[in-house]
C-alpha cells in the first residue's frame, strides 16, 4: 500500500474505496450460493452489478476525457475536460477484482478474508503493470509462505529480476532514440521515406518488447523474491509463426483473462444458442460461413476491440485492437478451410518459416498504430513503409557502399541529408535486437531448472531459430555457480549503472 | 553451490565491479569532473565533450585561472582557438568558455560562475563575447515571453544562480555529478570511447583550454561533403525560422527589451576591471540570404543598431567596452560551394554556413586585438559609422546577387523546398 500510495496518496484513498466495495460484494456473492438453497439469480445480478461498477470505476478514469473530447467534437459542445490523473495500474487492477468476482460466483474462490482480498490486490511486485493473476492461484502460496525471505528464493528472484532490468534499461531504452524522429515527423505532416519508417517501426517494436519482456521478469524475480511464483506473462512472442500463437506468448495472462471472462463464455452462449435452433456449430468438420462469422468472427473481433480499448483511450488503440481481432480471424480461418493436402510434418516445415514472417510483420505493421499519436501520425508511417514516400539513405552511408550505392540508385533509392551515423547505429541496434528476440534464450529457458514462473513448462521446447545455439542451450541455463554469481552481478549493475538516464515503463500507462 | 553462499558471491562480484568501475571512469575522467591528469593515448582526448560541454566547462573552467576569456556559442567554441598565434602574448592564458546553444543571459551565468570560484588576482582582465543575432529571437506566442526560473535545474550545478545569488543546491548536485560520473554505464561507455579516440588521435576533443576542435565538422565534410552539409543546414534554418516569424522582444517605448544581459557582462568586466569586446558573429553568405527572404534583414539591421547605441552609451559612461561587426558580405563569407558530388574540397573559412572555421576566427582575433595584420575583416563599430557599415552591407549584397545568379538560385530551391518560395 506504501508502494502504491507514495507518489499520489489519493489514487490509495480511490482504490480503497474500490477494494471494500468489492469486497462487499464479493461477500454478498458468496453468502448467495453457499447457503442451503442457493439464489443464484441474485448472485447473478450481483456480479453483473459488481462488473458494471468496476468497469464504469474504470471507465471514468480511464475514457472519460476520450468521451467528452469526441462528444465536443461530434456534436460541437464544450464540455469540461476534467483534470482527474489516472491511478497507477487502474485497467490491471480492475481486471483482477473483476476476475476475483467472477470466481466467487463460479465457487472457484470459497475462501477469503478483507485482509487476503487486500494482500492480493496490493502484492506490489504485479501491481502495476501485472501479470494479471487470479486469486486463487495467489492466495495459496501466500499461505504456505514459511519465512518472508528464503534464500533459494530470493536466489532466483534476484537473477530473474537482473535479467529484466538489463533488458529494460539497456535493450529497451537503447533503442528509444530511433523511435521518435519517424513518428514526429508524420505527427508534423512531413514526408516518411521507406528506411526512416521501417526504422521508427521496428524500434518501437522492439522497445515495447523488452520494456514488457524486461517489467515482467523484473515483476516476477521481485515476487519470486518474496517465495511468490507470477504466472509466466511473456515468453519470446516475436518467435510466433502464426498471430494465434503470437497471443499466447504475449500478454499471456491478459489473454487469459479475455478468453476466460470474455471469449469464451460468449463463443459458449453463441453455440448453446444455435444448438438449440439446430443450426450449425464448429465442430470437426469445416464449419459453415455462417457459423464462422457468429461463433468466431463476432466474438474474436469484440474481444480484441475491447483489448484494444483496454490499453488506451484513444482511437489507435481501437484500431489496433481492430487490426488484431482481423488478423486473428483469418489465423483461424486458414485454419479451418486451409489446403489439407500436405501431412502435418511437411507442413510445419514449410508453413512455419512462411508463418514466422508474416507474423513478425504483421506484428511490426500493428505496432506502428499502437505507438502513434493519431491515426493520420499512424497513416504517415504506412506511406512510408509501404515506399509512397520513396527511399533514401544518408549520402554518407551511400558513399561508403561501393558497387551496392549504383544497385541502390537503380531501384530508385536516392542519397538525403540526414546523419549518417543514426542511420548505422539505428540498423545495428534493430539488428542486434532482433538476434537475441529470435535466437537468445529467455528468461524462463535461462531460469528453467527453478521453476521461474507458474504454468512455465520446462519440457516444453520454447523454439529456437538457430540450431547452433539450441545445441548449446545448456551453456545459458542457470546454475547457483561461481560463473552465474558473476554474470548475474555483472547485468544487474549494468542495469543499475543504466538507471541514470531518464526511464519509463512503457505499460505503466495502460 | 548453496544458496547463501551465491548471494554472497553475488554480493562480492557486485561490490567488487562497482570499486572496479569507478576507479576506471575516475582515472578516464570523460567529464573533466575530477581533473584526472591527461596521459597521452590513454585519455588527453575528451570526445564525450560533445553534448556534454557545459557540465564539463562547469568544472574546468574554475580550474584555469585565464587572462582572457571568450564567450559565445558553439560558433566560438569551435572557431576561436586559445593558444591561436594571433593571440597577443598579453592576452595569454586564454579560456574559451564558449558553450553550444548560448545566448547572452547563459554567459553572464556561466561567467559568474567562473568568478565566484576564482582569488582576486586569478580574475580575467579581458572578455571577448560573440552575439548571434538568432539568439536574440522569440517566439511570438505567450510561451516566448515567460520569464526563466532563476532556479532553473540545467543550471544548478553552478555556483551561482541565474539571478546572481549562491547557489543552494551546488553541493547536492556536485555529488549527483560526480556519483554520475563514476557509477553511470554512459561514464563507462564513454570512458572507453576516451580511450579509444586517445589511441587513435581522432575525433571530438575539449583542450585544457577549453576548445573544441574542429573534428565533428572535418569528419561530417568528409563523409558527406560540404555541400551536403550546406544544404543540410540551409534547410534546417529555413524550417527553424520561416515555420513561424520569429521577433526581436521589444519594450513598450519601442527599444529592444532583450539587452540586460549585455548590459550586465558590462557592468560584470566593470566590477573586476576587465575591458569586453563584443562582437557580431559572421555567417557565410547563404545564412543571411536565408534571413533576408524569410523577412528578417530588417531586424538584423535594427538589433546592430540597438546594440551599437548601448555600447556607445556604456563607453561614453567610461566602461571600457567596444563593439565589432562581422556580419558581413566581404569576400570571406561568400567563397562559392564545392559540387554536391566533391567529398574532398574544403571551404577555406566555413564548415557549413553558421560555424567558421579557425582560421577565420584567428582573422577576428587578430582584427579585435588589433595585431598588425595586413588583413581586413569587419569593422569596429560605432555610432558614427554605423549607416555607412549598414549600407556597404546592403550595396555588397545587391553586389553578390548580380554577380553570383546560380548561387541565388540554389537557395531559392532550398526555400522552395521547405515551401518557402520568396517572390
Amino acid at each position: 500500500m506504501a508502494f502504491y500510495g507514495i507518489w499520489v496518496p489519493f489514487n490509495l484513498i480511490i482504490i480503497m474505496l474500490s477494494i471494500v466495495t468489492n469486497y462487499i460484494i464479493a461477500t454478498k456473492i458468496r453468502d448467495c450460493i453457499a447457503s442451503d438453497r442457493p439464489n443464484e439469480k441474485l448472485a447473478t445480478v450481483l456480479l453483473t452489478f459488481g462488473i458494471t461498477a468496476n468497469l464504469l470505476f474504470l471507465g471514468y478514469f480511464k475514457y472519460m476525457n476520450f468521451f467528452v473530447e469526441n462528444m465536443n467534437e461530434i456534436f460541437g459542445l464544450d464540455l469540461g475536460i476534467s483534470k482527474v490523473l489516472l491511478p497507477l495500474g487502474i485497467s490491471f487492477i480492475t481486471f483482477q477484482k473483476i476476475g476475483f468476482l467472477i470466481d466467487v460466483r463460479a465457487r472457484n474462490v470459497k475462501q477469503f478474508t478483507l485482509d487476503d482480498f487486500f494482500v492480493f490486490v496490493f502484492f506490489f511486485p504485479q501491481l502495476i503493470a501485472g501479470p494479471i493473476v487470479h486469486y486463487r492461484e495467489m492466495m495459496p502460496q501466500f499461505d504456505q509462505l514459511k519465512t518472508r525471505l528464503n534464500s533459494a528464493d530470493f536466489v532466483v528472484g534476484i537473477s530473474l529480476f537482473s535479467l529484466g532490468l538489463f533488458k529494460k534499461v539497456i535493450l529497451a531504452d537503447g533503442i528509444v532514440p530511433y523511435v521518435s524522429p519517424g513518428f514526429t515527423a508524420a505527427a508534423n505532416g512531413v514526408p516518411v521515406t521507406f528506411f526512416a519508417a521501417w526504422t521508427s517501426a521496428l524500434a518501437f517494436s522492439f522497445q515495447i518488447y523488452f520494456d514488457f519482456s524486461g517489467y515482467t521478469d523484473m515483476a516476477l524475480g521481485l515476487a519470486r523474491m518474496f517465495g511468490i511464483k507470477l504466472p509466466m506473462n511473456f515468453n519470446s512472442p516475436f518467435k510466433a509463426s502464426s498471430i494465434i500463437e503470437f497471443w499466447s506468448r504475449w500478454h499471456i495472462t491478459l489473454t487469459r483473462f479475455l478468453t476466460d471472462y470474455l471469449y469464451t463464455p460468449m463463443v459458449m452462449k453463441l453455440t448453446r444458442s444455435r444448438m438449440r435452433s439446430g443450426r450449425p456449430v464448429m465442430g470437426r468438420k469445416a464449419p459453415t460461413v455462417t457459423a464462422f462469422l457468429v461463433l468466431v468472427f463476432w466474438p474474436m473481433m469484440l474481444t480484441m476491440l475491447l483489448s484494444g480499448l483496454w490499453h488506451g483511450a484513444g482511437f489507435t488503440y481501437i484500431l489496433w485492437g481492430g487490426m488484431h481481432g482481423a488478423l486473428l480471424v483469418i489465423n483461424h480461418a486458414w485454419r479451418e478451410w486451409r489446403p489439407k493436402t500436405w501431412d502435418r510434418v511437411t507442413y510445419d516445415r514449410v508453413m512455419t518459416p512462411i508463418g514466422f514472417f508474416i507474423t513478425f510483420f504483421l506484428v511490426v505493421f500493428t505496432m506502428v498504430v499502437f505507438r502513434a499519436g493519431s491515426v493520420d501520425e499512424a497513416v504517415g508511417i504506412y506511406r512510408g513503409m509501404l515506399g509512397f514516400n520513396g527511399a533514401s539513405i544518408p549520402v554518407a552511408v551511400l558513399n561508403e557502399l561501393g558497387v551496392a550505392k549504383d544497385v541502390l540508385l537503380l531501384f530508385g533509392v536516392t542519397p538525403d541529408i540526414s546523419s549518417g551515423n543514426y542511420f548505422v547505429f539505428s540498423s545495428l541496434w534493430i539488428c542486434g535486437l532482433l538476434f537475441v528476440a529470435l535466437c537468445a534464450p529467455n528468461s524462463m529457458e535461462i531460469m528453467r531448472r527453478f521453476e521461474p514462473a507458474l504454468y512455465f513448462d520446462a519440457n516444453v521446447d520454447h523454439g529456437h531459430q538457430l540450431r547452433f545455439l539450441a545445441s548449446r542451450r545448456n551453456t545459458f541455463v542457470f546454475m547457483p555457480c561461481n560463473r552465474w554469481a558473476f554474470c548475474i552481478a555483472l547485468i544487474f549493475l549494468i542495469g543499475v549503472l543504466g538507471l541514470s538516464g531518464p526511464s519509463e515503463f512503457l505499460y505503466w500507462q495502460f | 553451490m548453496a544458496p547463501t553462499q551465491f548471494i554472497a558471491r553475488f554480493a562480492f562480484f557486485l561490490v567488487a565491479l562497482a570499486m572496479l568501475i569507478a576507479a576506471f571512469n575516475i582515472v578516464i575522467d570523460p567529464y573533466l569532473v575530477f581533473d584526472a591528469p591527461r596521459i597521452s593515448g590513454l585519455n588527453d582526448r575528451k570526445p564525450s565533450a560533445q553534448g556534454n560541454d557545459r557540465k564539463m566547462k562547469q568544472y574546468d573552467a574554475v580550474r584555469r585561472a585565464a587572462h582572457t576569456l571568450v564567450l559565445g556559442s558553439s560558433r566560438i567554441e569551435i572557431g576561436f582557438n586559445p593558444q591561436s598565434g594571433s593571440w597577443p602574448a598579453q592576452d595569454q592564458p586564454v579560456y574559451n568558455l564558449g558553450l553550444a546553444g548560448s545566448d547572452p543571459k547563459n554567459d553572464v551565468h556561466y561567467l559568474r560562475h567562473v568568478l565566484a570560484s576564482q582569488m582576486p588576482d586569478n580574475l580575467p582582465k579581458s572578455l571577448i563575447i560573440g552575439l548571434d543575432f538568432e539568439s536574440f529571437l522569440f517566439h511570438p506566442s505567450p510561451v516566448g515571453v515567460q520569464e526563466e526560473d532563476p532556479t532553473d535545474v540545467s543550471s544548478v550545478g553552478l555556483n551561482v544562480l541565474a539571478n546572481g545569488q549562491e547557489n543552494p543546491h551546488r553541493t547536492l548536485q556536485t555529488v549527483k555529478d560526480f556519483v554520475a560520473s563514476t557509477l553511470s554505464l554512459d561514464a563507462v561507455l564513454d570512458s572507453f570511447s576516451t580511450i579509444f579516440y586517445s589511441q587513435n588521435r581522432t575525433g571530438v576533443t575539449l583542450d585544457e583550454h577549453g576548445w573544441m576542435n574542429e573534428s565533428v565538422f572535418d569528419e561530417a565534410s568528409r563523409a558527406n561533403g560540404v555541400a551536403a552539409l550546406f544544404l543540410q543546414k540551409n534547410t534546417e534554418t529555413v524550417y527553424q525560422y520561416g515555420s513561424i516569424q520569429l521577433n526581436l522582444r521589444q519594450a513598450a517605448d519601442g527599444s529592444l527589451s532583450d539587452l540586460d544581459a549585455i548590459y550586465e557582462l558590462i557592468s560584470i568586466a566593470e566590477s573586476i576591471d576587465a575591458n569586453v569586446i563584443f562582437f557580431v558573429q559572421p555567417a557565410h553568405v547563404d545564412r543571411w540570404e536565408i534571413f533576408d527572404r524569410l523577412g528578417y534583414w530588417d531586424d538584423i539591421e535594427r538589433w546592430k543598431t540597438e546594440i551599437v547605441k548601448l555600447v556607445d552609451g556604456e563607453k561614453n559612461r567610461g566602461a571600457q567596452v567596444e563593439l565589432w561587426d562581422f556580419a558581413s558580405y566581404e569576400h570571406f563569407v561568400q567563397e562559392a560551394l564545392p559540387s554536391d558530388s566533391d567529398l574532398d574540397s574544403n571551404l577555406s573559412w566555413f564548415w557549413e554556413p553558421a560555424h567558421y572555421r579557425t582560421a577565420l576566427g584567428d582573422i577576428m582575433i587578430a582584427q579585435m586585438r588589433e595585431v598588425n595584420s595586413p588583413i581586413r575583416f569587419g569593422v569596429k563599430l560605432t555610432r558614427d559609422n554605423l549607416s555607412e557599415w549598414l549600407l556597404k552591407i546592403r550595396t555588397d549584397r545587391d553586389k553578390y546577387r548580380s554577380t553570383n545568379p546560380e548561387e541565388v538560385a540554389r537557395i531559392t530551391r532550398v526555400l522552395c523546398s521547405a515551401s518557402h518560395c520568396s517572390p
